[in-house]
This record gives C-alpha cells, structure tokens and sequence, in this order.
C-alpha cells in the first residue's frame, strides 16, 4: 500500500502532536477544516493518497479537535510522549515514526503479530494499521476512522450495492458491532475474515424463540430445532449456511441466494426452485423414468417427477422435506400445517430398506421399492 | 469387461454395501473399479493406483461447480508431487465439449470422465453437484465433501493431509470446525498496556510505565511478564521492597521467567 508510508508521514511529522495540549488542540482545529492549497493533506492527496481521502471527511489522520470530545483516545498520545512513536519528543516537530507499516504498534499491541499470521488476514490490517485506526484520537471506539460499517463499505463497494438494493435486510448488519458481528477485521482461521463458521455465526443469534426479522415476522428458533431434528441437511451439517442464506441482504425471503417456492403448490417452474438446483440436479425432478437419479423411485418411475409434475397440483420441496433438520432420513418432515386452523397434517412416512412409504396423509398408503428387479431365471 | 459388466459389479458392489436409502455411500464403503469413457473418447479406469483417489462430480454450466472447480484447481497444487490422483467426472448426458470446457477454464488438472447413465453418481448415492469424493488406498469411501461457500479447499485438503498422514485427528477436527477468531478481551489489552509499559520503562518514563503496568495488572492480573515488569520499574525507581514482592509473583506465575529470577538477584545483592 502507498499511502500510509508516504501521506501518513507527511501527515503525521506536520501534524501529530505530543499531547491534547492547547498548542495541540489548536493545531488540531486548523487540521480539522478542509485542506487548503498547499496544506499536509492537499500535499498528501498530490501524493496520490487516495484510500486516505476516502477513509475519512478530513483525510487526516490528526489528533481530533478538543470538542466533540473523542470517543477514544490512544494510550501513548494520552501519556504525551512523542517519542514513543515518532522520532523526537518535541510536539511541535515529531519527525517521522520510527517503523513503517504494522510494525510499530505491533512493539505494543504483540497480540496482532499471531492475529496477522491466521490462515486468512485482512489486507488493510497487513498494510498499515492506519487505513482503519487513527493512531491519536478518534470519533468512534477503538480508534476506528468512521463508524465500523460506513469504513468496511468504503473499500468493500460490493456489500454495499448488495446492502442498498436488498429487499430483505439483515438486523445484524445495523446492531450491536455490526460488520464486526462476523468479521474479524484483522485475520482468521475462516475464510472471508469470518469470526467462526457462518453456521456457529448465525446459531449464535437465532437461538431465542422471540427473534424477528427486519420485518417483524417471527424467525425460527434455529438453535432448538437443530438439537431436536438430528437428521441435517448437508450444508447445516458442513456449517455453510451461506450456501443458501446471503448475510448482507436479498432480495428473496428469509435472505435466500436464490428464488424457492414459498407455496405448498405450484405448477413445475425450474426457475422457481433455482436454490435447491444450485446444488440439486434439475433432471433428477423432470426426468419421468430413472434408476440413479433418485432413490424416491419405485423401481425406474422417478416419484419426484410424480410429486413435482403433476399439472395444477404440483408439489413443492416444503410439502415433504424439511430445509434445515428433520427427525427422518432425507429431511422427511413429520407432517404439513393443513388449513388455518394449526393442525398439522402428518406425512406417516416409514423407510425401510431399499424404499419407504407414506401412509394416511395426501393420499391412502403408496409404497414404493428403489432395489432393481430381480430377473427371472 | 463389457459396460454391463462393469455396471453390474458397480451396482453390487455398492448397494449390497450402503443402504440404497442412505444420503450418501456411508464412509468406509468399498468404491469398485471401473472404467469410464474420457472426454477425448479413451477407456480410463476410475480409481488410479495412489494413496488417495479423489473424485469430482461436477455439472458443466452450473454456477457452483464452476467455482468448486476454480478452487480446488488451486487447492491440487498444494499436493503437487504426492501420491494423490485427481478425476472429474461430469454425466455422460452432457456432450464432451461442455464436460470439457469447464475443466479447462477452471485450470483444473484432471482427466475428465463421462458416467454412462450417472451409474456411478447414483451407487455412491449421491444427490447433489458438486461433491468431491475421497477414496483412500484402500479403495474406501473416506470422506464426502458437497460444496461449502466457506473454506472449501481448506476442509477438503485438510481430509487429503489427515490421509496421507501429514496432520493428526486433532489438527484435523480444527480445521473442520476452526476455533473462534477472537480480538480484544481483557487478557490482550492488559497485553497491549505491559508492551506499552515497557516502550516507557526503556524510554525513562518510569511513572507512565508504572501506571500503565498497572493497568495491565488490573486487566489481568495472571501475566508473568507483566508482573516481572512491575518490579522492573519498582526496581527502577528504587522501590525494591515491593519489587521483590512483584519479582515473585512473576516466579508464581512462571517460574521460568528470566526477567523476574534477574530482578530478584539485582534487589537482594546488596549494592
């Protein structure tokens, strides 16, 4: 990164003083107005910083003015000690720091040096610690240069188109540490910067029985149901909810990647069931006869085909299968909700070796066998 | 042996040997040999002499194997010279050119195999695209690994390093389920203040790194280093009656602390 060895030096010798001293402060004021011709941070944007001038309004990383008092303060600008970071103690001439990149405020915070050694790092973080952390004074916690998801968005524009234009956003976008609710921002054994697996992530919040979404609408108890339905589907089981689920907003319900049937009933539209095809092979619901695509079949006669294709009646994945967990094999679920009244319609599905069947439900009792025939002689 | 033949074996070598209902092959299912038919039109058999067969079913055109793809053809080179063979094996319902194209574009170095009739897909009973299976030297079902959207080739190499022995059962389970990225906390920021201490202690500032070792101490008050550096700077000020006390919390803590059994000596020795 060029910026902050070259335009943070510039920045800092003109600018860093050693403590919030009057001389400090008063310095701090003319830094805080808009750079004029000729000022450090015109110097600095002529230097070609431009990550700099999109970190904050002022582009400085300057002590702040006195008042609004600053959200939080460095311990060696506190202790007023120039030295401690630059190359003289005079605040009126600091000089430069005396190591570029991470390396000085890793001689303190030492922590960060195995943090930056995790399988996956942050590139800002391994560059220069400056281009999120003002190294004096902040307006925000943690010395961060602006509000964590306004600073995240500012490199990161893709979240934020997806963030904008969602028609279902996600509460743990706008509460508590926001981005940092999932992100580490320095490093982490999971990819993308994730604190945990997105599985560990999301269990994390939606273990309560009184969550909602954005919109108020009540949200399954994901922690309960998963301990209660042993039998989970394969990207709850590899902890990879993001395989169906966008984090940052969607503009499919529930925060799907992808269109999927929210009805019981619905004419055969591949396009409606493009979540489950993401994964799942298209042909093995609109293939009528088949001896490998499926093992819901009796003997070659694909019953998902039977289920899927009927006209008018089309069953969608929901009136048989469980999205998240079930109690049975091939996330069967126990019964359907039928009519307004809450009763719970039951499937009665029974597996048995080499097929199963359902028994007093849409229909009377159908079994079905997928072992290959036994040829006769 | 003719196709029939193969398939037959295939059919009951697999399905006497998981449940025919089950989601998938359960792990340690034998895999049979077979041969399937390449892109480029030669006879070539599923299961290569190596430690691990690792196989690829892949969908041309389908968005998420296109991606696996580019992610495991980056994950191979890190097994680049080791006993590993690579297959991709698409269904014979697709042309060889798309089979094909995928493959090249991806970068990945395998041959590309057509599964007649998805026989073998569906003996190992399998349900989804894409999906690496892992086959050991045993000819065993070893592992099984649908798509993920997080860490991949991670979990995937992690599989391959546990079977050729490069890593352990329990370096293995923490790459399945990675520990928790943590910052901050108390212990690390009473970290940050004893470094902090140290910086003023080495620059003269004996009351500043007094009172950030303090702060340290307040956060955590079980760093041995962080102890030793409070009679350091007591030593320093000339307060070695509460230096030593300091001194041998340290040595409590971590009777191995240089800084601490030094200091000691330094406040007993009579000057």
């Amino acid at each position: 990164m060029q910026f902050p060895s070259r335009a943070c030096l510039i920045l800092l010798v003109s600018t860093c003083l050693a403590a919030p001293t009057a001389q400090a402060q008063t310095a701090a004021k003319q830094l805080a107005q808009p750079a004029a011709k000729g000022s450090p941070a015109s110097a600095a944007k002529a230097a070609g910083a431009v990550p700099a001038a999109k970190k904050t309004a002022s582009g400085a990383l300057a002590p702040l003015p006195v008042k609004p008092a600053p959200k939080s303060s460095h311990a060696p600008f506190e202790a007023g000690d120039c030295k401690i970071c630059h190359q003289s103690a005079d605040p009126k001439n600091p000089g430069p720091v005396t190591k570029t990149g991470p390396a000085l405020c890793l001689d303190c915070h030492e922590e960060f040096s195995a943090i930056l050694k995790r399988p996956h790092t942050h590139a800002a973080a391994k560059s220069n610690c400056t281009n999120c952390h003002n190294p004096h004074n902040a307006a925000f916690p943690k010395l961060m240069l602006n509000e964590t998801r306004q600073l995240c968005v500012t490199c990161h524009e893709d979240i934020k188109k997806l963030i904008d234009k969602a028609r279902v956003p996600h509460k743990a976008l706008t509460t508590g540490a926001q981005c940092t609710n999932c992100h580490n921002p320095h490093g982490s054994a999971v990819a993308r910067l994730l604190v945990q697996l997105p599985f560990d992530l999301c269990v994390s919040c939606h273990n309560r029985d009184d969550a909602t979404d954005a919109n108020g609408k009540k949200l399954q108890n994901l922690k309960s149901w998963l301990d209660n339905n042993k039998v989970w589907h394969a990207p709850v089981a590899a902890k990879d909810c993001s395989a169906c689920h966008q984090p940052h907003g969607s503009e499919h319900f529930r925060l799907l990647t992808e269109d999927y049937p929210p009805e019981f009933y619905a004419p055969y539209n591949a396009q409606s069931y493009a979540l489950c095809f993401s994964c799942h092979q298209e042909k093995a619901f609109s293939t009528a006869k088949t001896g490998t695509l499926t093992s819901f079949r009796n003997g070659t006669t694909n019953l998902h085909f039977v289920h899927l294709q009927q006209i008018g009646r089309g069953r969608t994945c929901r009136a048989c299968h469980e999205v998240h967990a079930s109690k049975q094999d091939h996330h069967i679920r126990e019964g359907v909700p039928y009519g307004s009244g809450g009763w719970v319609l039951k499937l009665n599905y029974k597996k048995v070796d080499g097929g199963g069947s359902c028994d007093k439900t849409c229909h009377a009792e159908k079994t079905y066998s997928n072992k290959p025939p036994v040829k006769a002689g | 042996m003719s196709r029939l033949a193969i398939l037959s074996a295939l059919w009951l070598g697999l399905c006497l040997l998981h449940p025919a209902n089950a989601v998938h092959a359960v792990i340690g299912t034998p895999v049979a040999q077979a041969e399937m038919p390449s892109v480029e039109g030669a006879k070539i058999k599923i299961l290569r002499e190596a430690e691990i067969n690792v196989l690829v079913f892949f969908r041309p055109n389908q968005e998420r194997s296109l991606g696996a793809l580019k992610e495991l053809a980056q994950c191979q080179k890190n097994f680049a010279g080791k006993s590993v063979q690579w297959t991709a094996i698409a269904s014979a319902s697709a042309s060889a050119d798309s089979a094909a194209a995928p493959i090249r574009a991806a970068g990945f170095a395998a041959p590309v195999l057509l599964d007649n009739d998805d026989a073998l897909y569906g003996s190992l009973g399998l349900a989804l695209h894409p999906v690496v299976v892992i086959v050991n030297r045993e000819r065993k079902l070893a592992a099984f690994e649908p798509f993920r959207a997080v860490n991949y080739c991670e979990v995937v190499s992690a599989h391959l390093r546990h079977l050729l022995r490069e890593i352990g059962d329990e370096e293995l389970r923490q790459i399945l389920d990675p520990p928790k990225a943590t910052q901050g906390g108390e212990d690390q920021v009473a970290k940050s203040y004893r470094a902090f201490a140290e910086v003023l202690l080495k620059s003269g500032n004996l009351e500043k790194a007094l009172d950030n070792v303090r702060k340290s101490i307040d956060k955590d008050p079980k760093v041995a280093s962080a102890q030793a550096l409070l009679g350091q700077i007591l030593a320093a000020q000339g307060n070695c009656a509460e230096a030593i006390q300091a001194f041998d919390r340290a040595l409590v803590l971590d009777a191995a602390s240089a800084a601490a059994t030094e200091g000691l000596e330094r406040c007993k020795t009579p000057r």
